[in-house]
């Protein structure tokens, strides 16, 4: 009974965020943060992770779990299992083999699009900070597809057989049976799975990290980022702390809109 | 069932069988682009920096050893890997034992606090602890625990448990207590009832928060980068970082050493990939 208030203890403390600087200085920190056009730039680009994780992975999870569940496919454990790969890899891990993979004298991408023929489309993926959102959007999304295939096919299994089955016999095929039919009926799913992406994509980090560091120049900082470069490469932890209990706020206020959202919903059957 | 589907789309039969393949093609190469990268990956730390440059597309033939060689010549990999090892076998212990522990006191006895210190551990559970990166280093440096072998077991062991106490707790509560009771009757005392009779029917719980902090513990970035620095006491993760500063004209060795550090976790994934697919969706699921 002793380790419950150690722990305890500990992880309270653990809790503590300060926005101190060496000498006290109330709010200023928060009030420079705000006026900070940095600040949003990162706002903005966790905003296109959020949007992009979404759509880059649930999406085609989603489609492929469809798929699925039609009697087309075939080896579905297997496809299962490479899906998931990517998953348990950790993403900076990721992050590196695609920045190996984008790189201009030996990435594996310009030379495929030069065999394919379209040179045109070659570009400096990682350095230009007009493609370099998408150029990070597309290792997130790949890693974690699977990670929502495989919650959306075993959240499919609470699907009675014989809905899908009476559904089909109606005349709903394929899309249509997906849409109107597996869609709403995995609401729960679906919900969670939306919750996790998106506390997910708040706090993404590692990737980018090895990916850009934020660069090129901050286009591609994100809130954490920002977070680390202010307390540990400009040394100014005040502002630093002053930016994770922002996150930490925006966190909390997302998680209780998606929860009221998901009441308002609920509560509309 | 799929004579009815049949029946009723006569003429579309060729179409279905076009739009299966279709969807199986491109799933298929779907698929491709999954495995592809690794498989690039592995042949291509059997070539020479030069050979690569050739042409990054071709096997390696013959395969050349040189860049395993050089990396497992430097003392600094084998640091990693086992600093990698102690920190995240050392946790897993740690966490097992406190979340055991907690989760057994939680799940079965009531006492004033008990549901307090609960919610305490749920809402652990929602905090994104990247966010706590700034204020931890600040701590840590204020004590002038940074750098030390036991630095990343604090945070490691403390930012797991509530998750694990929350599997633990879960799972405990679906026990019936019929076992313990007559354990108890027997003259058993809570000790023994404990590590004699719930631990091992813990095992399956038990087996996932294993995996599913060790996925976790040996992938860990931010804290390692943050709280060890030193160069004894790196992890594999920022010892990869290394290889992008100092050897980044050599590719075939970055890519080694990426491999390297994917390896036990591919290790991992092959014998536990189901109870691993089960224990990171399980949160997902339970509704």
């Amino acid at each position: 009974m002793v380790l419950v208030p150690l722990v305890e203890a500990f992880y309270y403390s653990l809790n503590n965020t300060f926005n101190y600087r060496l000498t006290f200085a109330g709010f200023d920190n928060y009030k420079r943060l705000l006026a900070d056009p940095y600040f949003y730039l990162s706002l903005k680009n966790n905003a296109i992770v959020i949007l992009v994780s979404i759509g880059l992975q649930m999406v085609p999870a989603f489609i492929i779990m469809a798929a699925m569940t039609t009697k087309l496919v075939v080896a579905k454990k297997f496809v299962q299992t490479i899906f998931f790969f990517p998953v348990v890899i950790s993403p900076l891990v990721t992050a590196y083999i695609w920045k190996v993979m984008y790189s201009n004298q030996y990435g594996v991408i310009n030379q495929l699009l030069k065999v394919v023929g379209l040179p045109g489309w070659q570009q400096n993926w990682l350095g230009d900070p007009k493609v370099i959102m998408t150029s990070i959007s597309i290792p997130l999304g790949w890693q974690y597809i699977g990670f929502y295939l495989v919650i959306l096919l075993a959240g499919l299994t609470s699907i009675d057989r014989d809905i899908l089955e009476a559904a089909e016999i109606d005349g709903a095929t394929g899309t249509k049976r997906a849409i109107y039919v597996i869609l709403p009926l995995m609401r729960n799913t679906i919900n969670v799975s939306l919750l996790l992406c998106l506390s997910g994509s708040i706090k993404i980090f590692d990737q980018i990290y090895a990916m850009s560091a934020g660069g090129p120049g901050h286009a591609s900082t994100v809130l954490a980022m920002y977070a680390y470069t202010a307390s540990f490469l400009q040394n100014d932890y005040g502002y630093g702390s002053a930016i994770s209990v922002m996150m930490l706020v925006i966190s909390f206020i997302i998680i209780i809109v998606m929860t009221r959202v998901r009441r308002a919903t609920g509560q509309n059957e | 069932m799929e004579e009815v589907g049949r029946r009723r789309s006569g003429g579309r039969a060729f179409g279905r069988g076009v739009l299966a393949v279709a969807s199986n093609g491109i799933l298929w190469i779907f698929c491709a682009t999954y495995i592809f990268p690794f498989m690039w990956m592995i042949y291509n730390t059997l070539k020479t920096q030069p050979q690569f440059i050739l042409n990054i597309f071709s096997l390696p033939i013959p395969p050349v050893w040189s860049n395993w060689r050089d990396i497992f010549s430097i003392p600094d990999t084998y640091s990693a890997l086992i600093n990698s090892s102690y920190n995240t076998a050392l946790s897993m212990v740690f966490i097992v034992f406190f979340s055991f522990t907690v989760g057994y006191f939680l799940s079965r006895y009531s006492f004033p606090g008990r549901n307090f210190i609960y919610g305490f551990f749920l809402v652990g559970m929602l905090v994104p602890i990247y966010a706590l990166l700034v204020p931890v280093y600040i701590q840590f440096n204020k004590l002038g625990m940074t750098n030390h072998r036991y630095t990343l077991l604090i945070p490691y062991v403390a930012f797991s448990l509530p998750q694990a106490i929350y599997l633990f707790d879960s799972y405990m509560r679906t026990i019936p207590r019929s076992i313990e009771e007559a354990a108890f009757v027997d003259g058993a005392t809570t000790n023994q009832i404990m590590t004699k009779i719930m631990f091992p029917i813990c095992m399956p719980i038990t087996g996932t928060v294993l995996v599913l902090n060790f996925l976790g513990l040996w992938n860990e970035f931010p804290f390692a980068l943050v709280l060890v620095s030193g160069a004894g006491y790196r992890t594999v993760p920022i010892w990869l970082t290394t290889f992008q500063g100092q050897y980044s004209s050599q590719i075939t060795m970055r890519i080694t050493a990426m491999v390297i550090a994917m390896t036990p976790i591919i290790v991992a994934y092959f014998f536990l990939r189901d109870r691993m697919m089960e224990g990171l969706t399980s949160g997902a699921i339970k509704g």
